[in-house]
């Protein structure tokens, strides 16, 4: 009870504290009026006691004691003296900065720039790494894949996931989903779509509605279940123009009727998930991939899960442990060894690319405490000649902690005014980011300045403001009054502690900017280590488009073979066609265990793996792999000849170390056994081992004659004299002359493929390289000004010095001495920082080691060159003092 | 003449009994009715009645209200509030706790 009294008068106190705020106008004017009438009151009654009139008033005033303090303290009692202050010293500090125009300009300049690609970077860094998920309870989900020694991170098979889902005790819903791609036909053009095959766990699992119609229901789930349909919003607006009729319609895909029966939202789904245009069922495949036969293909499907409620992430991977360790007991054939890898669905989604997000930020800032240093240092120049003003306020009774406050607020102001531009730099500068990063950066499209940065923005420029401004203001606010008034009259020399505070900026700016040097060298040595490295591929003039073929007109791996070859055919005719051929997959082909024949069989889980792809004879020739040894497939290897295939170099070293391989045999049919015996397949040449990035780890190839494992379509490869939009027309022509209704994916060139590998560390190196050019421009700046002040300041005595006899070269050499000392000592510190901070690179350098020596010795080359710059423009003017001018100045 | 200061601490009890005394007041008649009542010893600094009163008002011990003297001249007068009475009590409660701590330590000598 008499707590909540105590509430109630608390808050009415408050209240009353607000209201005054509201009328401090009025209120100071009711104090001042009722001190006066108070005075006006005891004059007259020091009258009536027979005091003249003078006396009187004297009496009053000194019996009420100093008015001002007096109401400065019944003002204080307010409890918001602080705000008026305040205000009043943003409006002096404001008419400080305007009066001060190329001082003001520097300042904001310097933190707008700082501050600004500070913002542009956290904002990408924020929409990238930091926001969650747009789903309900984001943190409960889960990416998962199946997971074995040798092949990490490999796709589920169908039946394995019915295990899984039947025998855990931790997850609520399971969304397993696969891509594919499906051809639309009978709305214009056959063309391909990208579909995602789901469950009707969709909706539990990622907390999301259809914006129109129905999600897919449990009944959807069953094999042979009719045919349905799920429209992305995008899908929906480009095809429906948004029509809500659209639900019962059908589409005609790879030939069969889907009838249409949701819309789902697009803005709720995260990188990936969003060019999908078309969702299907993934179960109603159940009688081609599920099954005890099938336990052992992996057919690419992958799962997003949702954890029950309280359950950890460690919980989940102990109960999943316990599920596959039973599972591999029960199927020791396919299932030894394999396990479930597990990680929440935010870093699965962001993971690749967090480290160099990070490192980034740090380098923007440390690009900010530059800007932070130069601006310090303008403001302890300026305070200097501010001594006096700040000696006189202190004589006429100003409290130091005012002054502080005072001087706190003007560099507020310029921190806040830097902030605001540094906003508008940032705002552009993120809209061209998200319009030019690589798309492989996954939610880039999603930076934008939002409310979140501009809060970042205030804090970093509040933060800025008091770093730069403390010291100066607390210099300035304990300068001794009489020092102070007495250096002042000659004008003011820096005291021997400022000029120390001014060297240990330039110090630490040196070494930050070493420091983003050398992180900057590193990784524009990795990106020229990579661009250099051999790939393998002969990429120039080499193009590729996808086609598959449906399963409707194309039912047996005859006619798709029969279809294959037309087609290859008809481009290898072409004009100006040097080569072409057909490869399924493209760059990087299906996982599959092998055994070598002589050998003892491994247990099933040891088998070691390779990527297997299907080529026609003239593939490889078209994608410029070289031939080491032996040779290119022919047409003569074909489903009746003896089985072969062609290796790549790491293959064979793996496979047959210090041996021949040509002519060895091999099998990756993956169940041997009394029923299935070996199918040995002979190598009969050696080509190069290709990589598309050449810093990401890479599998031993193996390729078969397409003749031999035929697929349902695949990817033409031409290396042609033309350009891109030459080969499209000859493929389409080709296609239409074969059948019209087999849509094109867009045409690639092998380059293409090439550079989107590399396009996050292109941005990186960037980025990175920009930040420390700017802290170098910035360090010049700052080095430039503390030497330029020091000519100034020691110009009587250089006066001297040349009046005595000193040299040019003397004063050049004294003035260069003590600027070069002190970058030498940043240098130093740089260097031993650098040496530190190097290792956090290390996982986005490519063959070069984070305390590469080169590296090491160039940066500091880089500052000394830059910074005997800055010293010598101020040191020549120093060298053409004249005597007499100097000695008068003054 | 010499004035003693009042004793720190007592300047908010003072004026609280005067209000409670005679109602209404403005603050020159609070600073002559403490100095007449205790016969000229208790001394106030004439303005620092002033801050005290402010205080009073942000405590809610107080009301303010601009009025007329008898005289017909403007003045702003003082009264207590509910709050205001309560504090007194507790003011005068504190006080005579501690002053008769302290003649227990004078008489025990």
């Amino acid at each position: 009870m008499r707590f909540i009294h105590r509430i109630g008068e608390a808050i009415a106190e408050f209240s009353r504290r607000i209201a005054r705020l509201f009328s401090s106008g009025r209120h100071r004017r009711d104090l001042d009026e009722e001190m006066r009438i108070h005075l006006a009151l005891r004059e007259r009654d020091q009258q009536h006691l027979g005091l003249s009139p003078g006396d009187a008033r004297f009496v009053a005033r000194q019996q009420f004691g100093n008015i001002l303090q007096l109401r400065e303290r019944g003002e204080d009692m307010w409890g918001w003296n602080w705000l008026q202050d305040f205000g009043q010293d943003l409006r002096y500090g404001l008419r400080l900065l305007v009066k001060n125009p190329g001082f003001t300009a520097v300042a904001v300049l310097t933190l707008a720039l700082g501050i600004g690609a500070n913002t542009a970077i956290f904002s990408v860094v924020d929409a990238v790494l930091l926001r969650p998920l747009p789903y309900r309870q984001p943190d409960q989900l889960v990416f998962m894949t199946e997971d074995s020694p040798q092949v990490p991170g490999m796709s589920i098979s169908m039946s394995n996931f019915d295990d899984w889902r039947r025998m855990n005790t931790v997850f609520d819903s399971m969304l397993p989903y696969r891509n594919t791609s499906m051809i639309l036909t009978g709305q214009g053009d056959a063309e391909n779509v990208a579909v995602r095959q789901v469950t009707s766990t969709l909706v539990p699992t990622l907390g999301m509605q259809p914006i129109l119609g129905r999600a897919l229901t449990p009944d959807d789930d069953k094999v042979g279940s009719a045919p349905v349909v799920m429209l992305s919003d995008s899908f929906w607006t480009q095809r429906f123009a948004r029509d809500s009729k659209v639900i019962g319609k059908t589409l005609e895909l790879d030939g069969q009727a889907y009838s249409i029966i949701g819309v789902l939202p697009n803005s709720r789904f995260h990188s990936s998930w969003r060019r999908i245009q078309l969702f299907t069922s993934l179960w109603r495949l159940e009688d081609e991939l599920g099954g005890e036969q099938h336990r052992d293909d992996h057919p690419g499907i992958l799962a997003i899960v949702r954890m029950k409620p309280g359950v950890t992430l460690a919980q989940a991977k102990a109960d999943m442990a316990r599920v596959t360790a039973r599972l591999a007991e029960q199927y020791p054939d396919t299932n030894t060894d394999h396990y479930v890898a597990m990680q929440p669905l935010l870093s699965a989604v962001v993971g690749s690319v967090s480290t160099s997000m990070w490192v980034l930020l740090a380098a923007v800032c440390f690009v900010l405490l530059i800007a932070c240093a130069n601006v310090a240092n303008l403001m302890l120049a300026r305070a200097t000649q501010r001594n006096r003003e700040m000696a006189i306020r202190t004589a006429l009774g100003a409290k130091r902690s005012r002054l502080l406050r005072q001087l706190l607020a003007e560099s507020l102001l310029l921190a806040l005014v830097g902030g605001a531009i540094g906003l508008g730099i940032a705002y552009l500068a993120t809209a061209a980011v998200a319009k030019a990063a690589p798309a492989n950066i996954p939610r880039v499209d999603t930076v934008a300045v939002d409310s979140s940065v501009m809060l970042y923005t205030l804090a970093i420029s509040v933060f800025t403001g008091l770093l730069f401004g403390l010291f100066p203001a607390w210099q300035v606010s304990t300068t001794r009054v009489h020092d102070a008034i007495k250096e002042g009259s000659r004008g003011g020399t820096a005291s021997a502690g400022r000029k120390s505070v001014r060297a240990a900026l330039v110090v630490a700016e040196v070494a930050v900017s070493v420091v983003l040097l050398v992180g900057a060298g590193l990784l524009l040595k990795s990106l020229y280590r990579v661009l250099r490295a051999d790939t393998g591929f002969e990429p120039v003039g080499v193009y590729t488009t996808r086609f598959s073929l449906p399963n409707a007109r194309y039912p047996n791996q005859a006619k798709q073979l029969q279809f294959v070859q037309q087609i290859v055919n008809k481009m290898a005719a072409t004009p100006g066609v040097q080569a072409a051929g057909l490869e399924s997959p493209f760059l990087g082909g299906n996982t599959s265990g092998y055994i070598i024949e002589g050998r003892p069989i491994p247990n099933p889980g040891d088998w070691p793996n390779t990527d297997v792809t299907s080529i026609t004879p003239d593939a490889l020739k078209a994608s410029g792999l070289r031939l080491i040894r032996g040779r290119y497939f022919t047409n003569a290897d074909d489903a009746n000849s003896p089985l072969v295939c062609i290796v790549d170099t790491m293959m064979a070293q793996r496979a047959w170390p210090g041996e021949d391989p040509i002519g060895k045999r091999l099998n990756t049919a993956t169940v041997v056994d009394a029923t299935h015996p070996p199918k040995w397949r002979a190598v009969v040449g050696i080509v190069s081992h290709t990589v598309t990035a050449v810093d990401a780890p890479s599998e031993e190839e193996t390729y078969v004659p397409f003749a031999q494992r035929v697929e349902p379509g695949g990817y033409l490869v031409v290396h042609t004299g033309g350009s891109a939009a030459d080969f499209l027309v000859t493929a389409r022509a080709a296609m239409n002359s074969l059948d019209p209704n087999i849509p094109l994916s867009a045409v690639r060139s092998l380059n293409d493929y090439l550079d989107d590998a590399q396009a996050p560390r292109r941005l990186s190196v960037t980025l990175l390289s920009a930040f420390a050019g700017l802290a170098l421009l910035l360090a010049a700046v700052g080095i430039y000004g503390v030497t330029s002040y020091a000519v100034t300041q020691r110009t009587q005595e250089i006066g001297i010095r040349i009046a005595l006899g000193a040299q040019g070269g003397d004063v050049m050499r004294m003035i260069l001495g003590g600027g070069m000392a002190l970058i030498a000592l940043g240098l130093a510190v740089g260097i031993a920082g650098a040496f530190s901070l190097s290792r956090y690179l290390q996982s986005m350098l490519f063959q070069v080691q984070p305390r590469d020596v080169l590296t090491f010795a160039l940066a500091p080359v880089v500052i000394i060159v830059v910074a005997l710059v800055a010293c010598w423009l101020p040191a020549r003017r120093a060298m053409r003092v004249d005597p007499i001018i100097a000695l008068r100045f003054e | 003449m010499h004035k003693t200061e009042i004793p720190p601490g007592t300047l908010y009890m003072l004026i609280l009994k005067m209000l409670a005394r005679h109602g209404e007041m403005h603050g020159y008649e609070i600073a002559n009715a403490i100095e007449r009542i205790s016969n000229t010893v208790l001394q106030v600094e004439e303005g620092s009645l002033y801050p005290a009163l402010q205080r009073m008002l942000v405590k809610g011990w107080v009301k303010a209200q601009w009025g007329a003297t008898p005289e017909n001249r403007r003045a702003r007068y003082y009264r207590l509030t509910s709050a205001g009475r309560r504090q007194l009590e507790v003011e005068l409660s504190q006080f005579e706790l501690v002053m008769g701590a302290v003649f227990r330590v004078i008489e025990s000598t």
